[in-house]
């Protein structure tokens, strides 16, 4: 049997491979500069693993012929990309002039995570919106 | 947009699944262009025509 694997799926197995890599070399060799070393190794060794099966499943699928994306779901990525990206720009926007007045001296981290955890599930509801809708 | 896309499928007597497979895209896609909720680009709708032996204008009508 021969498995087609397309270069989009090889760059996704390769940087899988290469974020688990590196969340083994930070769980070996534990970097003074990162703080909590098991946790960010095991976060990075998750992702890649992650990335790693997602590929492996897409190839799967394409090799059994099934059509796994096409204009239509790129489509609604589009839709639901540039929604996001509006929401982003506002909500930063909103932020950047906050802390550039207010008085409190805000922590990077949580900011960050904050920011990270909305543009996800605003991505991911508004995938889910225009896919119902279109 | 409309379109007779489900008479036209009807006729060549094929369902979705393999009309999607023919068109090398999802089922959803062929489905949601039937419900008249998606407008495919122009490579698509001149590939349906070719498939189905006919000009885009029989499948796809234009309404301002």
């Amino acid at each position: 049997m021969v498995i087609k694997v397309q270069t989009k799926d090889k760059s996704m197995l390769v940087t899988g491979f290469f974020i688990t890599l590196i969340g083994i070399g930070i769980h070996i060799f534990e970097p003074g500069w990162i703080i909590n070393t098991s946790g960010t190794g095991g976060a990075f060794i998750g992702a890649g693993i992650a990335i790693i099966l997602i590929s492996i499943h897409s190839i799967r699928l394409k090799n059994k012929g099934t059509i796994v994306e096409d204009e239509r779901t790129f489509h609604i990525a589009e839709r639901a990309s540039h929604k996001t990206l509006t929401i982003l720009i506002i909500l930063e926007g909103i932020l950047m002039a906050f802390l550039g007045v207010a008085a409190f001296d805000v922590q990077a981290y949580p900011v960050v995570s904050l920011l990270f955890v909305i543009t996800v599930l605003t991505y991911v509801g508004f995938y889910y919106w225009y896919n119902r809708q279109t | 947009m409309k379109n007779n896309l489900k008479v036209w499928r009807a006729k060549k007597d094929i369902t979705q699944e393999q009309l999607a497979n023919e068109m090398e895209v999802t089922r959803q896609t062929i489905n949601s262009i039937e419900r008249g909720k998606y407008d495919p680009s122009i490579k698509l709708a001149f590939k349906m025509a070719r498939f189905f032996g006919c000009s885009i204008e029989d499948i796809f009508v234009y309404e301002e």
